[in-house]
């Protein structure tokens, strides 16, 4: 019953959306200016490597470099596509690597991560209290600094050269797990209480109760994660060529002779960008929905 | 004959199957290395044929990095300093957040743009945009280049400035960067907490006759003190533990270019422990001002 109530609650807050949002015009012309001053800053970085990959190398190896081009070119990009196609290794299996590393990585991780964070917000057990401290822990630690004894322990598991020295280590990364917990707390407990009375077991209680209120916060670690994989992969972990990702490829080749591959170095940049873009675009449409009717409490 | 598990130590299961696949990940991938270079702090390592090889000096790593290596302590100092941000980020993530909200033409593109230093920040472009916008990392304002050097500076020598003024301005501009740079989690996590506020409280308030500051500073401000506290700690780690931070290149250059691990896992434990001191001070101001709504 109480489930339905909440539910019909969901609908009734979805409706309302707006109700509050009385605003004069002259107000919103003056919130949309300010947003898009401080918007310009925020994209300014991608404009800026944006122009720097159109540009002709007499203009990019000007200092101080310009704002704007003067003869956009597309030189760059045919001149990637050359050299990636000159690889022995075609460029779609970089791609695919990539993907599939940073897909299972984040899956994985997004998973887990909620499952654990459950128990953690929800449950009581001893030594919960130190257990939160020990990911609090795991949080302030940065990859770099752990990184050579984790490289240790990658090679002693047989992971170096597979895509799982890329996949494993994201499981146990605590950022998502911190945040997905941190949302789970303010679900009431009577609405888990109400499941579990009907008869629902635990793991129903996760996946049909917890986790759809959870949405918003799912997603956002999901294109966090999804992020952090993709922009992180290190050259370290694998260096069998058929297995590279491609920012590591991009990076062999406009690396391997710097200031002559500039641009395509540039190119190959934007390209890389263009990923995560998309999944927060498709993501961030889903955040947007579902934090409409988020609005529950008790 | 299905002997009948009680549900509490059925929930027991549960809770420890759900914990178990990521604790092992967690276990594996940061406890095993974080106590792995813990013992690395004692010990004065050396590469040789066979691997690495440590030899025990107890705490001489620990004692050298306070008393002997001046640069350390002073380096941990400087980044304290850097937590003057914190609430300049919260202010700015809150009234970003609340400009979000608002439902207008554009809000969409607007998120994704409030966003877009998450999704590229840590990327590719960040070395790009470290050498040539932000010149010493997101973190160095005094040397943005590309407006000392490109279009900004000669426009405001023509209108007559004195240099001080443009350093002045050239600095301002770069801490408006750093701002924006560093608040796309907390604007998306309080857009999130805006979100939970149900609206009924709102339509009540309205009803009662409150007007919007007093919405703002009753409601909204309450309601929102627990993402407040996981903003807050977001953004202290966040700060502390940003790959541009001297001091982190500091302890990963006593590694991988002085090749003293023993020195740099002593190095990095100390500066953690520092951080986690600050966010214990933190949590325990915080902690009294936090609103739960469902007491």
């Amino acid at each position: 019953m109480r489930e339905k109530k909440q539910a019909k609650r969901f609908t009734l807050g979805k409706k309302k959306m707006g109700m509050n949002n009385r605003r004069s015009k002259i107000g919103n012309g003056f919130v949309i200016l300010l947003l898009l001053l401080l918007g310009a800053f925020m994209a300014f970085p991608l404009y800026y490597t944006l122009i720097q990959s159109l540009k002709p190398s007499e203009e990019l190896f000007q200092f101080p470099p310009r704002l704007y081009v003067l003869r956009p070119t597309l030189e760059h990009y045919t001149e990637l596509s050359q050299l990636m196609s000159n690889m022995w290794v075609p460029f779609s299996r970089y791609l695919f690597n990539t993907l599939f590393v940073t897909l299972a990585g984040t899956i994985f991780h997004v998973l887990f991560a909620g499952m654990a964070a459950y128990p953690l917000a929800k449950h009581k057990f001893p030594g919960r209290d130190a257990l939160f401290a020990v990911i609090l822990l795991g949080l302030m630690f940065v990859g770099q600094v752990t990184f050579l004894p984790s490289f240790i322990i990658i090679a002693k598991l047989n992971m170096l050269n597979t895509y799982w020295a890329y996949i494993c280590p994201s499981i146990g990364a605590s950022l998502g797990l911190f945040l997905i917990k941190q949302f789970i707390e303010q679900i009431p407990d009577a609405l888990i209480e109400a499941a579990r009375i009907d008869g629902t077991n635990e793991w129903r209680v996760y996946f049909q109760i917890v986790m759809p209120n959870i949405k918003p916060a799912i997603l956002t670690v999901f294109i966090f994660q999804f992020v952090n994989i993709w922009n992180g992969l290190s050259k370290e972990l694998v260096y069998e060529e058929q297995l590279k990702v491609v920012k590591v490829a991009l990076e062999q080749v406009s690396a391997s002779n710097a200031y002559a591959r500039m641009g395509s170095g540039m190119a190959g940049s934007v390209l890389l960008m263009i990923p995560p873009i998309v999944v927060f675009i498709l993501m961030q449409r889903n955040v947007v929905e579902t934090m409409t009717f988020a609005g529950m409490k008790d | 004959m299905k002997k009948k598990i009680p549900y509490y130590q059925k929930k027991k299961i549960y809770g420890f199957l759900f914990i178990t696949p990521w604790l092992l990940g967690f276990l594996l991938f940061f406890v095993v290395p974080f106590v792995q270079s813990c013992l690395y702090a004692f010990q004065d390592l050396t590469t040789s044929p066979e691997g690495m090889v440590g030899e025990w000096i107890g705490s001489y790593n620990f004692s050298y990095a306070l008393f002997r290596d001046t640069d350390f302590l002073i380096q941990c100092a400087n980044s304290l300093k850097d937590l003057v941000t914190v609430p300049l980020i919260l202010v700015y993530s809150i009234c970003f957040a609340l400009l979000l909200k608002k439902e207008y033409a554009g809000r969409t593109t607007m998120r994704a743009i409030a966003f877009l230093p998450v999704i590229i920040g840590s990327g590719v472009l960040m070395d790009i945009m470290k050498t040539d916008v932000f010149s010493s990392g997101v973190k160095g304002a005094e040397t943005v280049y590309l407006f000392s050097g490109g279009g900004l500076t000669g426009l405001f020598t023509s209108m007559g400035l004195s240099p001080d003024m443009i350093g002045f301005i050239n600095n301002v501009i770069g801490k408006i960067f750093d701002l924006t740079w560093r608040s796309g989690v907390q604007i998306l996590l309080f857009l999130a907490g805006l979100h939970n506020i149900p609206s009924y409280v709102y339509e009540a308030a309205e009803i009662e006759g409150a007007n919007a500051l007093e919405q703002f500073f009753k409601i909204t401000l309450p309601m929102l003190t627990p993402m407040i506290l996981l903003n807050v700690v977001y953004s202290v780690i966040d700060i502390f533990s940003d790959f541009g931070n001297t001091i982190i290149q500091m302890i990963y250059n006593m590694a991988f270019t002085n090749v003293r691990f023993g020195y740099s896992s002593a190095l990095s434990i100390l500066y953690f422990m520092m951080i986690a001191v600050v966010l214990v001070i933190v949590y325990l101001v915080m902690k009294r001002f936090i609103v739960h709504p469902e007491e």
